[in-house]
């Protein structure tokens, strides 16, 4: 990993969630919501994550940031290790990396003022004096496109759509060069969806940032990504640029995902064949022995469940864990 | 990379910019006050506030003077069985000492409103520090302080209290300020359990979200996080706990006075605390059948407060958190 040109490399990432029972508090088992995965981010590009509700997207996000400290595995950030550094010093490296939030009903203070809400990273940072925040503020509400009189409200003043952009304005108040988008427009009507993505896109321009950009379904990242990586119960299953990956995804699991994206053209909506994904996502706690995706896959084998298909580089960037993979290409 | 500024025409006006801002404080204000039983508590607790600030002005007597001759008298405007001729100036009668009852009942209000908001005050400030630590914290320390709670929780109170004054009523603690120390300890020694739990169970549900989360993602420091995130997210249940705890104390107080364990008498009417309304009616109870209205005013007065905190418990709970209405 000597590439300049990356910004972020996660290598053999778990985050297990104990499992605690009785009244001793005896730990009886573990979530495995992040079960050994390994990627890297360029700088400047948007990276999609995406996989069903369940499968561990929002914990990898958390485990990059160190808001859950990961069980194993490492995560380069500029070279530095974010897994081994801990207190002030990590404390000191939030600055670079931020994240936007899923539900933006649960993620602004309900008893701080907007002004407040995005003045606080500038404060607890001492990077700016209490009158250089309130201007700050005001810049970086008109940043999200917002009214900089909009500083002494409150949150519950406020759209769903308003207040992913004040999170969006506290995000980048210290001017972070990363950050994780936590399925920022899933939770929004759909009309403003598009209005959240492209403010993101060119705040992505503007200042050269770099996205983690979570969906739980491929229609939402396939405009802003660059590369899209999909994930299915705590691993990774495929990786590969956008273009390819929409055109030639290669894992069942991609496949079946991407049929339930429509196609905006009826005749070739109609002619399509289509994988629909039957059954529930099984739990974390207890994932199926071999590869995790056999339990719903329509063409596992009896190999499917003696042993963990790798996931390989199959075409140069492409990546892929399944042992059938070779049948797409 | 610098922030530049938008141009005005691509700035969004969805919300009226003209609306004045309120805080979820300042709404719940305004809901409160709609709430005419609240509204009604709140005066009636403000009434007794300003009795008890205000006694000597307002008492039409001295309450320790001992008007000889004058014992017993009934109030003029119920002669009732008595032949003892009833006497204009004593507005509630007299005593058995021939002390003037109403001057009495208004000097009590300082023990209960003194009991009231004192003790309270300290179980909040005890109760939620044990409890924001135990919940942010966990682990070991957490376990530990939970169980201290149990054992406290399943401790009968009243018999707790009866215990604490009978063995400690006479040491110097407990004669200090007639006693009303030693009581105050008892009833927080009591009380910040509750607290505790309350504040725990709001401490362990704030942690998990995503406001919380956020401050912890631009490096906010654990006493920022706790002071300027989770605890004023807390203080709702806090006040409503408190409304509904208070009339409790107050009780409790009248109780003990009532059974002999509460304040000791004064000996001059220069001390603050002259007498409690639980004292009155331990006093009035020995003539219950002749002079009814030594019992009946004080514990119409306990009736009364204890009435007004309720009503005001109800309102905050619905005016705070609109979601919570009608339940407890
Ligand atoms: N703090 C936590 N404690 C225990 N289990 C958790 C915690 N956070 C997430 N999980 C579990 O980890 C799994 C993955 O969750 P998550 O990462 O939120 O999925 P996604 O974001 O893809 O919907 C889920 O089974 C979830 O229940
Ligand atoms: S490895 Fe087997 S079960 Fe897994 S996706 Fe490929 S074919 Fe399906
Ligand atoms: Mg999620």
């Amino acid at each position: 990993m000597t590439d300049n040109n990356v910004l972020l490399s996660v290598d053999d990432l778990f985050k297990h969630f104990p499992i605690m029972r009785g009244v001793l508090q005896r730990q009886v088992g573990a979530v495995r919501a992040v079960d050994g995965i390994s990627f890297d981010i360029h700088r400047g590009e948007t990276l999609g994550l995406v996989g069903e509700s369940g499968c561990g997207k929002s914990t990898t996000g958390r485990a990059v940031l160190q808001l859950h400290r990961p069980t194993s595995g490492s995560v380069r950030f500029e070279g530095t290790d974010l897994t081994q550094i801990k207190g002030e010093e990590l404390r000191l490296m939030r600055r670079k990396m931020q994240m936007i939030f899923q539900d933006p009903y649960a993620s602004l203070n309900p008893r701080m003022t907007v002004g407040e809400i995005i003045g606080e990273p500038l404060l607890v940072h001492k990077v700016a004096t209490k009158a250089e925040a309130d201007e700050r503020v005001k810049q970086l509400l008109e940043l999200v496109k917002l009214n900089p009189s909009f500083s002494t409200r409150y949150p519950h003043e406020f759209s769903g759509g308003q207040r992913q952009r004040i999170g969006i304005a506290r995000a980048l108040a210290l001017q972070p060069s990363f950050i994780v988008c936590d399925e920022p427009i899933s939770a929004l009507d759909v009309s403003i969806q598009a209005q959240v993505v492209n403010l993101l896109e060119e705040l992505q321009n503007k200042f050269n940032l770099t996205y983690l950009f979570i969906a739980h379904d491929l229609s939402m990242v396939r405009h802003i990504s660059d590369r899209v990586a999909v994930m299915y119960l705590g691993v990774m299953v495929e990786l590969a640029t956008r273009d390819e990956l929409y055109s030639h995804p290669l894992h069942p699991y991609s496949q079946a995902l991407l049929s339930a994206v429509p196609i905006p053209d009826p005749v070739a909506e109609a002619a399509r064949q289509r994988t629909i994904l039957t059954g529930d996502v099984p739990s974390p706690a207890n994932p199926p022995s071999g590869c995790r995706f056999r339990t719903r896959c329509p063409i596992a084998e009896a190999i499917c469940a003696e042993s963990r298909p790798e996931f390989r580089e199959i075409r140069p960037g492409h990546f892929v864990a399944c042992f059938f993979a070779d049948r797409y290409l | 990379m610098s922030v530049q500024t938008a141009s005005p025409n691509k700035i969004a006006v969805i919300n009226d910019v003209f609306k004045p801002s309120r805080s979820l404080g300042q709404e719940a204000w305004s809901r409160l006050i709609r709430n005419k039983a609240s509204v009604a508590g709140m005066f009636i607790v403000g009434f007794f506030i300003f009795l008890a600030i205000f006694a000597p002005v307002i008492a039409p007597m001295d309450p320790l003077k001992l008007h000889s001759g004058k014992r017993f008298l009934p109030p003029p405007f119920d002669q009732g069985a008595t032949n003892i001729k009833a006497e204009p100036e004593f507005l509630l009668g007299t005593d058995s000492l021939g002390r003037d009852v109403l001057s009495r009942v208004i000097y009590g209000a300082r023990v209960s409103m003194v009991v009231g908001f004192l003790p309270t005050t300290i179980i909040l400030l005890m109760g939620s520090t044990i409890g924001m630590i135990s919940g942010y914290i966990g682990g070991k320390l957490d376990n530990l302080l939970m169980r201290l709670t149990d054992v406290i929780y399943a401790f009968p109170d009243l018999l707790f209290f009866i215990i604490v004054m009978v063995a400690l009523r006479d040491s110097f603690i407990g004669q200090f300020m007639n006693g009303l120390v030693l009581l105050f300890a008892a009833l927080a020694i009591v009380n910040w359990v509750g607290v505790a739990r309350l504040i725990r169970g709001q401490v362990l549900s704030l942690k998990q979200k995503e406001f919380v989360e956020a401050a912890r993602c631009i490096g906010a420091k654990d006493t920022r996080i706790m002071f300027r995130h989770i605890l004023p997210n807390s203080l709702s249940p806090l006040i409503v706990w408190a409304a509904f705890t208070i009339p409790g104390l107050i009780i409790t107080e009248a109780v003990l006075g009532y059974l002999g364990l509460g304040l000791r008498p004064a000996t001059d009417s220069g001390q603050f605390f002259v007498t409690s309304w639980g004292v009155l009616m331990l006093d009035g109870q020995t003539a219950i059948n002749s002079q009814p209205y030594l019992l009946l005013a004080p514990a119409i007065c306990v009736a009364l407060v204890v009435l007004a905190f309720t009503f005001l418990g109800d309102g905050l709970r619905d005016a705070l958190d609109p979601r919570m209405r009608g339940t407890q």
